[in-house]
């Protein structure tokens, strides 16, 4: 019976010191508008990104809930940059920096697509296989990477 | 928090060119669980587990078996919706949304995302129906379509003369075949690339419909959903731990949980719960980076995906089979009791199923939660014809419904529910099996450390960053 005891306070005491380690950490974790005010704000920041041979670099961007995002990209391939999620769809052209900004409102871990346009196809073929073009394009979701958005 | 966020997206970053392991279909939009909500998960199961082996008395044991029961057949509102005649509709609900999903596979819209059929198999069946019948009771057994398409099928037989007598499984079959095609369902979903392709997926629906009927008409309808039918096996042992018990055509009402009592699993029973234990926990493990970054460095040396993919889902089963019968060595041994390691592993093997429910819980609700949303335009409109059946065709994924730090929390707190009644049910099972309650106590040391350690990697899982980037 003395076993079961000492068992059973051994149990309590992490128990107890558990939930004060609990109660502290989850303090420090939400915004505390008073300690920390620049971390605990909404900030405007800018993410640059490549994609060269269908590979985002880098190909996880992690912001914080709440911040005003603007995503560059620069691409060797024309189609759609895609937001997965957050439904934000941009065209991109070879040459030109495609640029755009949105607040990162959702928590969650979203999706970067590609949508390639088939130029090539299009034109080797008659007006018959353009339609077919159309519906391929609409298909082909490419996961290049990842956005991270922690929450506040 | 900015920095441990930093942190983690530094690890993926670096993490990404591994192999993308696919899964089933539905993207996870949650983040790992924080570290220090890990720590204290971890912590709150050790701890609870010294308080219940304190506090934990022949006498709860007791009553623990002696659970009460109510029997939900007195109640006249309940006879009246679980009469045959008032389930007929709903059977005809689950074959029509078979048949429309399995059509617009074949013929419908080639992008899972505005095909119904992955959406009906990955999260409707594997992700719905779990969770009902791990809580609520085997709904399967009632709404099955391929099972009341037998049934219909059977009864034109019979009206127009035709008959025959079916071949009982052989019994050293015991519930292997199901093991076997389990594991093939648990490959598809994690290794195969084409989980939610439309028309693969149907591809294999149909042969699976086939395998079923042809089995069921071979060896007897009940026989082969009771012992070869992988879902009927499956939903059956997840039921086991629901709030509903059906017997000799009753059904009563428990507490969750009960019906893992008084259970002796036969050698293939306690393979398939193994399997089944090992599979819930692939998803999440095989996409960890530690498992990714293993499954790189053997696909540069050359092996092929579907060999190493394989190779983990099946060593992931081996292991689990060698930890939990060296685990079950260790309590005989500890306990000396007469008894077999077989014996003691047969015994023990359902106390391990709260802690798989929680994880599979913690692990699929927020795909539940955002992909089963799909279901509401998808039915409006299941060929993506612009029909609008239902008026919900435009309706769009809200991801704001779910909340990840409360999330987070939901998800230490099932683990750490799920081991608390894995505990009591072990200590419920090895008082009435050992008898001698010394033997009892110390028989659950063993026990008590798998189970921290089970519970412990549910949750080091979710506190994993997910690599693969579909």
């Amino acid at each position: 019976m003395n076993t079961k005891l000492l068992l059973t306070g051994c149990g309590f005491l992490i128990l107890v010191a558990l939930t004060g380690w609990y109660l502290t950490s989850s303090n420090t974790q939400a915004p505390a508008p008073t300690v920390n005010v620049v971390a605990g704000q909404p900030v405007a920041v800018t993410h640059n990104m490549s994609l060269a041979k269908r590979i985002l670099t880098p190909d996880i961007t992690t912001v914080t809930q709440g911040d005003q995002v603007t995503i560059k990209v620069m691409s060797d391939e024309a189609g759609e940059f895609h937001v997965s999620g957050y439904e934000i769809e941009n065209n991109m052209i070879v040459g030109t920096e495609l640029s755009f900004s949105f607040t990162a409102d959702k928590a969650g871990r979203y999706n970067f697509e590609l949508h390639p346009k088939m130029e090539e196809v299009e034109e080797e073929h008659d007006s018959n296989a353009t339609e077919e073009t159309a519906t391929n394009e609409a298909e082909e979701d490419i996961v290049i990477g990842a956005f991270v958005v922690n929450p506040r | 928090m900015r920095y441990t966020s930093l942190s983690i997206g530094t690890v993926l970053a670096a993490l990404i060119p591994a192999a993308a392991l696919a899964h089933g279909f539905g993207q996870r939009i949650d983040l790992p669980v924080p570290l220090y909500l890990y720590l204290i998960g971890g912590g709150a199961v050790v701890a609870l587990s010294f308080i219940l082996l304190g506090l934990f008395s022949g006498r709860l044991s007791e009553l623990l078996h002696d659970y009460p029961r109510f029997d939900l057949m007195r109640l006249r509102w309940f006879r009246a919706i679980a009469s045959p005649i008032a389930l007929v509709p709903l059977k005809i609900v689950f074959v029509v949304i078979l048949l429309v999903a399995l059509a617009s596979g074949i013929w419908g819209d080639q992008n899972p995302a505005f095909n119904m059929l992955p959406t009906v198999v990955w999260i409707l069946l594997a992700i719905g129906v779990t969770f009902f019948c791990a809580f609520i009771g085997n709904i399967w057994n009632v709404v099955n379509p391929f099972k009341t398409l037998y049934e219909w099928a059977e009864t034109i037989f019979h009206k127009i003369g035709r008959t025959w007598k079916s071949e009982p499984l052989p019994a050293p079959f015991g519930l292997w075949p199901a093991i076997l095609m389990f594991f093939a369902f648990r490959w598809i979903e994690n290794v195969s690339f084409m989980s939610s392709d439309p028309r693969p997926l149907s591809t294999l629906v149909l042969l699976y419909a086939f395998i079923t009927f042809t089995c069921m008409a071979i060896f007897g309808k009940d026989e082969w959903l009771k012992r070869g039918d992988p879902f009927s096996v499956f939903f059956s042992f997840f039921s086991r731990f629901s709030i509903t018990e059906v017997k000799e055509g009753a059904i009563y009402l428990r507490p969750p949980a009960a019906g893992l009592l008084n259970q002796s699993a036969t050698l293939s029973e306690t393979a398939f719960i193994l399997l089944m234990l090992s599979s819930v926990a692939a998803d999440g493990m095989l996409t960890t980076p530690f498992f990714q970054n293993l499954f790189s460095a053997l696909l540069s040396v050359g092996i092929p995906w579907f060999v190493v993919g394989t190779a983990g889902l099946a060593s992931l089963f081996a292991a689990f089979i060698a930890v939990y019968y060296g685990f079950s060595f260790l309590t005989k041994t500890i306990s000396e009791d007469s008894s077999s390691t077989f014996e003691v592993a047969r015994r023990f093997i359902y106390s391990l199923l709260p802690i798989a429910i929680a994880y599979e819980v913690a692990h699929y609700v927020s795909i539940l939660v955002i992909e089963g949303q799909r279901i509401l335009y998808l039915i409006s409109d299941p060929f993506r014809a612009g029909w609008n059946l239902f008026g919900t065709a435009d309706y769009e994924i809200s991801y704001t419904v779910l909340n990840l730090k409360i999330l987070w929390n939901v998800q230490v707190v099932l683990i750490v529910i799920g081991h608390v009644i894995a505990v009591m049910i072990a200590h419920a099972i090895a008082d009435r099996f050992f008898k001698d309650s010394r033997k009892s106590l110390i028989s659950q040391y063993p026990m008590l450390v798998l189970m921290i350690f089970y519970s412990c990697l549910s949750l080091w899982i979710m506190a994993q960053p997910i690599v693969a980037v579909e």
